[in-house]
């Protein structure tokens, strides 16, 4: 294996690095002043339209300038480097195909420009056409094909450089429910591989099912990132939500309002169950395991019921 | 861990990244050679050479019977043609000749840049083509290349070819190197011109409007200027107009670099006034710079919000 001249690389500490990151339209600010670092794994890019989420991922795919700041992508600026894009794979929400190209012309010729060899680019491409799972279509021609297959082909086309990064924008949209598990088991597969895959979108499950490590944007602004659950950790201000089932609800009712975690309980007759709201979850659940030991309650669930990433969602952007 | 200790485990061997611009040239040559339309106009270019052999072979055969139309001037070796009472030189004739061969490559050019920049520039093919180890400027070079490319190779052969048969049917080996200097001027003409057709063609595409439009101002720039500087009787006001017109700067640069001496037989009075040293020289290629900046600034408009 020949080894990549390193030295350039030494001094980074992430694949994407951005640091102080402005981007504005004249008086409009699509990015204030954001940093971040992504170094592993697969991240979600999260945020309500005209969060920022697209400005940020054309910096980083060299499309924009910043106003203000260093974006950084293997310790390469975007912008002035497009060298760095040998490593990095590119998959765009908009259309981006050749139609009169047939699959494989199209995800060759993108792994030309990549600087692959003729052969090498045929080799990948077909290679990469199977990963995404349109083996059977490599010459039809792309402008014959549905949304879905023309993703698939982009993705192909993203992957046929083997990139240590893969940005990927709305990469699921159009894909039948059977080529969505697919993709996400292909992109799973990619990440524990040692690729970095920056995704964005805007259906909160599909992000959930690939990954729990996010980046919340919100009016420019990174509002949180980390894991799911450590960022809802860190929203104090919301009580945490419990459904807890039971065969007895009002006696377990009466016994958790006397529990001081707990804000409030509120009836849920026709699934016969409680949803309880607590400030502190690891004393609720303390509690409700003294409750079914010492005071022989029927408890046959206790469930979170926001700690889901949507919940998050909603907490954040209110 | 850092990624880029994982990241080379996948890596394969250094790459080369200099030349993409030929992919992107080569990739658009084929989608222009598949228009009918530009078989066509290289077909017309090879047609003219049929033309050019025709006039070569019959004034040869023919001159036991009739006047010859060629004739090495035996003082200074250099082949002239002879039309009447006026005797031209071969620059002049070869002058005449890439005037004629110049229609198909510009309307080749005009025809094709649909084909060439439509998928990358509306379709959102250069979206994912800029997300690649691709600058901006090779991109635009590969364009230029591959529009201009086929026609102005095609009438670069057809010039050598006609500069062939002239050696076969009239000089010697000495003589022929006497008049190489016509053929590279032809050789440099014609790719200037093509170049600056690709450039052209590139840098007035429109991103949002229409292919006529765009064609309308391809046919103005290189059209419309030659025709309102032939078109003033007043000198100064012809330079002036005359810098705008490609055509006339690059008319000007091969009189002047063939050293045509004599006017006459050269229609355009601003060529004539290049000739007569009226027009300075250096005012020809200075213009010609500032023409291909300006295109190759116009050029940015491709990008804009690209990258």
């Amino acid at each position: 294996m020949t080894m990549r001249n390193r030295s350039q690389f030494e001094n980074q500490d992430g694949a994407i690095v951005c640091h102080g990151v402005s981007k504005w339209y004249g008086q409009v600010i699509a990015l204030n002043n954001i940093s971040l670092e992504i170094s592993a794994g697969i991240v979600g890019l999260l945020g309500p339209n005209g969060a920022g989420k697209t400005t940020l991922l054309e910096l980083l795919t060299g499309r924009l300038r910043p106003s203000r700041g260093r974006v950084r992508v293997f310790g390469m600026d975007p912008w002035t480097q497009p060298q760095v894009f040998r490593r990095v794979g590119y998959c765009p929400d908009s259309d981006g195909v050749y139609e009169k190209m047939s699959a494989l012309e199209f995800v060759s010729l993108l792994g030309r420009l990549s600087g692959l060899s003729a052969e090498e680019s045929h080799k990948s491409a077909v290679a990469r056409l199977d990963l995404v799972g349109l083996s059977r279509f490599t010459h039809q021609k792309v402008g014959t094909f549905s949304k879905g297959m023309k993703q698939r082909v982009k993705l192909a086309a993203a992957l046929v450089h083997d990139p240590d990064l893969l940005v990927l924008d709305e990469p699921l949209n159009g894909l039948d429910p059977i080529a969505r598990i697919k993709m996400i088991r292909v992109l799973r597969e990619l990440a524990e591989s040692g690729m970095v895959i920056l995704l964005s979108s805007h259906i909160l499950a599909e992000v959930e099912a690939l990954t729990s490590h996010i980046i919340l944007i919100h009016h420019g602004n990174i509002l949180a990132e980390g894991k799911i659950e450590e960022i809802r950790a860190l929203i104090a201000n919301q009580p945490y939500t419990y459904r807890i089932q039971t065969d007895d609800p009002r006696s377990l009712a009466r016994a958790l309002v006397m529990v001081p975690a707990v804000e409030s309980v509120e009836f849920d007759l026709e699934n016969s169950s409680l949803i309880v709201r607590t400030a502190e979850a690891a004393a609720l659940c303390k509690a409700v395991q003294e409750l079914v030991c010492k005071e022989g309650h029927m408890v046959t669930s206790l469930a979170p019921l926001d700690d889901s990433l949507e919940a998050v969602f909603q907490y954040l952007v209110k | 861990m850092p990624i880029y200790d994982l990241s080379y485990q996948r890596y394969d061997g250094p790459r080369r990244l200099g030349f993409l611009w030929w992919t992107i040239a080569r990739t658009t040559a084929q989608a222009t050679l598949k228009k009918p339309a530009n078989s066509r106009y290289l077909f017309f270019i090879f047609v003219t050479f049929l033309g050019f052999a025709f006039l070569v072979y019959f004034w040869r055969t023919a001159t036991e019977y009739a006047t010859a139309l060629f004739e090495i001037d035996p003082d200074t070796g250099s082949l002239e043609i002879r039309l009447g009472h006026y005797k031209f030189p071969l620059s002049l004739v070869f002058f005449r000749y890439l005037s004629i061969l110049f229609w198909p490559v510009i309307l080749y050019v005009i025809t094709s840049v649909s084909a060439a920049l439509s998928a990358d520039v509306l379709g959102g093919g250069l979206t994912v083509i800029l997300a690649r180890p691709l600058r901006r400027r090779h991109y635009v070079f590969g364009k230029v290349l591959g529009l201009a490319g086929p026609p102005t190779l095609s009438a670069t052969l057809v010039i050598f070819g006609a500069f062939v048969l002239l050696w076969g049917y009239y000089f010697n080996f000495f003589q022929m190197l006497h008049h190489l200097p016509v053929l590279l001027c032809s050789s440099l003409y014609l790719f200037l011109a093509g170049g600056m057709c690709g450039l052209s063609a590139v840098a007035f595409h429109p991103r949002t409007s229409t292919f006529r439009k765009s064609a309308g101002w391809l046919f103005f720039y290189w059209f419309g200027t030659w025709i309102f500087s032939t078109a003033s009787s007043n000198q100064a006001l012809r330079t002036i107009v005359s810098m705008g017109s490609p055509i006339h700067l690059l008319d000007g640069i091969y009189l002047w670099l063939t050293g045509v001496s004599n006017p006459q037989g050269v229609d355009s009075r601003f060529l004539r006034d290049v000739i007569t040293g009226d027009v300075p020289f250096y005012l020809l290629p200075s213009a010609l710079l500032v023409h291909f900046l300006l295109l190759a600034w116009r050029t940015r408009n491709l990008f804009v919000g690209v990258r």
